[in-house]
């Protein structure tokens, strides 16, 4: 599909030289009437381009904790204490000390209501990036979509907020487009199918680079036959703008997808609003549909119309996933995505995201409680406990040379596949309060190979170029990297 | 008493089902509308041996919980019988009759049968039972929900939780009732210091050890499991695991474990059922179902569970589609519109095959039938036959297109297509009506393929002589 290759053309242009996420040193806090609960305690690592990531945890562990500080959608109770996210060469934390001053009293009880309105204009600066750059699905799509807007309407609200530039490009190539231009696609289309690089080549020819997503699009189509691409095609062109609407778009194409000074007032007016941007909520629809059909939605036109609740769960975990998807994220945060679905249902989502990973070549933070799911698709894995991550390796090294005793206990507690065992091996005990963690490792009121270093913090020890571990045993004193 | 001893040879069912639906009426608003049901189990036979752990999978929506739950007689059914601790004899002549009846059915109600039937049922039934039997039954049998949370009083201490089923079947004094309290608590792996404290003091895993405590407390036989383990970590279900085994070990339990969870079940049960859409689809010991596995359905379940584990690398079955609506639940088979491997007996109904149908016509994915008219009506005549009223007329040459099309659609893996036995054409002045008729079709039921595998889907039962279709008919004239 087009919507996909284009993509991949455009990050080869620009594959940053370094990692695409970068979290460094990072600390959430929640204050509440008890105390301050260390969710996340110096959190550091990063992913590649293309790659995907995966954080396993138990409940509370603070998985989810950090997708939310990387979307910066902690919850208000939350702080971000210190610690740096980067995304390329954007620091998402840049506002983290004002915001923390703001937050914080001398005493550390935090006030919010004072200082509302200065938050609210740094988290306007964050609104940029995310769900264009950085886009989140949800673990439950139930609650994560709004029960009173079609799914038609949300899919493409991200598209109004962020992708005016590609809803006025289509419109404005569609226009440019006349049938004498187009009339060597379509000989060519009724004659033999054609490739993605062959349209792309014959469409840079005549100067239509614009079209080819709605071209491939409808060849891409599997439920009409031939003759009717061709007719659908041909039809293209005839598909003009008003003149009016046409400078109104030229003028949003060079401010650069914001609605230009001069018609500012007129978008305060709601039925001036609609005759001013109804020919870009038409085509943000249009591409709905068309990312609705890439999700593999059953009959995607009608599903435009209806609401969430008339979907089962994985239609509305792919709607989840089309509205991701709409922006063509550089990253993108997948929240336990399959934990609410049933198992064949789980195995139709998660060949879809392989599908978007072979595709889209978009990295994926993908968070999961499940081994099994996280080593059906991950390429590295993050294993994290009370706030710590505290293992890093590549998926195979995780299943064969597992270091960290939680680790050891958690791939020994799951029943396996192949083998029957009489008795599972179990990690005793439960996860510990974060209001007043163990002092050192926290691992060490369960662990059973605890000795006396461990009422020490250990340090971060990376064994080798992939392999990293948040513990004593392992090394020499003086190999530790302290960061 | 004699019975119980009896029973209790390693081989004996402690329990057993015939014929279960549970039927849930739907509310439509109308007062002269039609009433609607919610087939969530749709004649289920299945039988528990003493200190068996049978698994019951199947996806969410499919009739788990209600037959969990149908088992205590928590819900009343709509129609079957269950069997508890009931001599063998008496439940084989319970079906045998019942066998009898099927094939010839009674002419009225003085028939012997049917009072025989009425009279076993009065008797051993549990869904028969009075009060007092009934009280008996509770006794025997009990239940662990999904969730701890909401199945603890949450104004009761862990001791008062426990101790309620024992003060219900007035186990003995006071003192006794806390003593054994206490000491199925710490049977269980909750120390003293846990019994002063309330359900909300507790982690996920020790509550769910709360639960299992008092589903022990009066000796049951049997204990229900539903899905004991998914709301907890993997590291407490283990915990919870174990415990389950350990306490089946030392009381000689019978579990039915109710899981989604498919590795969970193969760990712990010996038997199990697969369950799709109300309906048992595969049973048989769990190694064999697990390795393998014979229903459409059971294989591409298996098939989609994740193995924690990079190198495992094996085919996948993606299924499409979703659990279907048990409203209307599909004829024939139920799994048929999803299944990979349907053919033309499953159940196709007119409605599934005019839809493709009228797909293959008008897509234009085969340039031939480009010229043809465009449907204008299709309507359903019988459960086998539908017709398409076309808006022009069709010629001789025309319909043998539509045969070949159809044909090599088949062989391209148009499933929905297979069921098509016959196409007419009927002409008049205001256009040409194809009448498509299909093959008849029949529901399977569970049969036994070898051992104790049983599966209901049509590959493995008797093959019988499959009618052929026109196409085959005249290539075997050609």
């Amino acid at each position: 599909m087009r919507l996909t290759q284009r993509i991949e053309l455009k990050a080869e242009k620009h594959i940053p030289p370094g990692p695409l996420l970068r979290v460094n040193g990072l600390r959430v806090s929640f204050v509440t009437r008890t105390g301050k609960i260390q969710a996340i305690n110096d959190v550091s690592f990063e992913m590649k381009a293309g790659e995907t990531f995966g954080l396993v945890g138990e409940t509370g562990c603070g998985k989810s904790q950090t997708a939310l500080a990387v979307m910066r959608l902690t919850p208000e109770a939350g702080i971000i204490e210190r610690g740096q996210i980067w995304l390329g060469e954007m620091n998402l934390t840049q506002n983290i000390s004002k915001e923390f001053k703001l937050i914080q009293k001398r005493s550390g009880r935090v006030k919010l209501k004072r200082n509302k309105s200065m938050l609210d204009r740094l988290s306007e600066e964050i609104n940029e990036i995310r769900g264009k750059d950085v886009s989140m699905i949800f673990q439950e799509p139930m609650t994560s979509l709004n029960p009173v807007y079609t799914v038609g309407r949300q899919v493409s609200e991200t598209l109004l907020r962020h992708g005016m530039n590609l809803l006025a490009d289509r419109i404005i190539a569609r226009n440019a487009a006349t049938d004498e231009k187009l009339k060597e696609i379509v000989n060519a289309a009724s004659r033999q199918e054609l490739s993605q690089t062959q349209l792309h080549d014959m469409l840079e020819g005549c100067g239509l680079e614009a079209l080819e997503d709605q071209i491939w699009f409808i060849l891409s189509r599997r439920d009409v036959g031939a003759a009717q691409k061709v007719r659908m095609i041909s039809n293209l062109p005839h598909r003009k703008a008003k003149p009016i609407t046409l400078t109104f778009l030229s003028r949003l194409r060079k401010s650069d997808g914001k609605i230009p000074v001069e018609y500012r007032i007129l978008n305060k007016i709601p039925f001036l609003r609609k005759w001013l941007i109804g020919a870009l909520e038409d085509e943000a629809l249009e591409v709905s549909y068309e990312l609705l059909s890439f999700v593999n939605m059953p009959n995607a036109e009608n599903v435009l119309r209806q609401y969430p609740h008339e979907l089962s769960g994985g239609m509305r975990q792919r709607v989840m996933i089309a509205m991701a998807l709409a922006t063509r994220p550089k990253l993108l945060i997948a929240d336990e995505p399959t934990s609410a679905l049933d198992v064949t249902v789980q195995a139709q989502i998660l060949e879809l995201l392989r599908e978007l990973k072979r595709q889209f070549n978009s990295a994926i933070l993908f968070i999961s409680h499940d081994i099994g799911v996280i080593s059906e698709i991950c390429d590295r894995v993050g294993v994290m406990y009370a706030g710590n991550l505290v293992e890093v390796a590549r998926l195979d090294q995780l299943f064969t040379e597992a270091k960290h005793p939680y680790t050891q206990g958690l791939l020994a507690s799951i029943p396996r596949y192949g083998e029957k065992r009489e008795l599972l091996q179990t990690i005793e005990g439960t996860v510990p309060n974060l209001i007043d963690p163990p002092k050192g490792c926290r691992f060490r009121t369960r662990c059973n190979r605890v000795f006396e270093k461990c009422s020490e913090g250990p340090p971060w020890l990376q064994l080798s170029e992939e392999h990293g571990v948040l513990c004593w045993l392992y090394g020499d004193s003086d190999k530790h990297v302290n960061e | 008493m004699e019975i119980v001893t009896n029973m209790s040879t390693s081989d004996a069912r402690i329990i057993h089902g015939t014929g279960l639906k549970v039927y849930f009426p739907i509310k439509t608003g109308k007062f002269f509308a039609k009433a609607l049901y919610v087939h969530a189990v749709d004649d289920v036979d299945f039988s528990i041996k003493r200190g068996e752990v049978v698994g019951l999978v199947g996806e969410s929506g499919c009739g788990k919980t209600t037959l969990g739950r149908l088992v205590l007689r928590l819900i009343e059914p709509t129609a079957g019988q269950l069997f508890f601790e009931t001599e063998e004899d008496v439940v084989r002549k319970y079906i045998r009759l019942l066998d009898d009846i099927e094939r010839s059915p009674a002419r009225n109600k003085q028939d012997t049968r049917l009072k025989e039937l009425a009279a076993i049922e009065k008797k051993h039934s549990v869904f028969k039972f009075e009060r007092k039997e009934m009280k008996n039954y509770r006794r025997d049998t009990h239940i662990v929900f999904q969730d701890p949370n909401s199945s603890l009083d949450p104004r009761l201490l862990i001791k008062d939780i426990v101790a309620e089923p024992l003060k219900a079947h007035h186990y003995g004094s006071k003192a006794k009732i806390y003593e054994r309290a206490v000491s199925l608590l710490a049977a269980c792996g909750l120390e003293a210091q846990f019994v002063n404290r309330f359900p909300h003091e507790l982690s996920g895993g020790q509550r769910q050890r709360v639960a299992i405590a008092r589903a022990l407390a009066m000796s049951p036989k049997l204990v229900v499991l539903d899905e004991p383990t998914s709301a907890l970590d993997v590291s407490v279900q283990a915990q919870v695991l174990n415990l389950l085994k350990q306490l089946k070990k030392d009381f000689n339990l019978s579990f039915l474990f109710i899981s989604h969870h498919l590795i969970v079940v193969r760990h712990m049960a010996e038997t199990m059922l697969v369950m799709y859409a109300g309906e048992i689809v595969e049973s048989g010991k769990t190694e064999e179902v697990f390795t393998e596995p014979l229903h459409p359905y059971t294989k591409a379940l298996l098939s989609a569970v994740p193995i924690p584990d990079p190198k495992t690398k094996r085919e996948r079955i993606i299924l499409e589609g979703e659990v279907p609506n048990l409203i209307v639940p599909p004829r024939g088979c139920r799994f048929h519109p999803r299944c990979p491997s349907a053919f033309e007996t499953c159940g196709w109904s007119p409605e599934e095959v005019r839809e493709s149908f009228t797909s293959v016509l008008q897509s234009g994915r085969h340039p031939t039938l480009s010229n043809l008219p465009t449907v204008a009506t299709g309507a359903e005549i019988d459960e086998l036959t539908f017709d398409l009223k076309m808006s022009g007329n069709l010629s001789e040459n025309d319909l043998q297109e539509i045969r070949r099309v159809i044909e090599m659609e088949i062989s391209q893996g148009n499933r929905a297509l297979k069921a098509v036995k016959d196409i007419e054409v009927g002409r008049s002045s205001e256009g040409s009506t194809i009448t498509v008729k299909l093959h008849a079709f029949k529901a399977p039921k569970l049969g036994l393929v070898k051992g104790e595998h049983m599966v209901a889907c049509h590959l493995y039962t008797a093959q019988e002589e499959k009618p052929l279709s026109t196409f085959e008919v005249q290539k075997h004239r050609a």
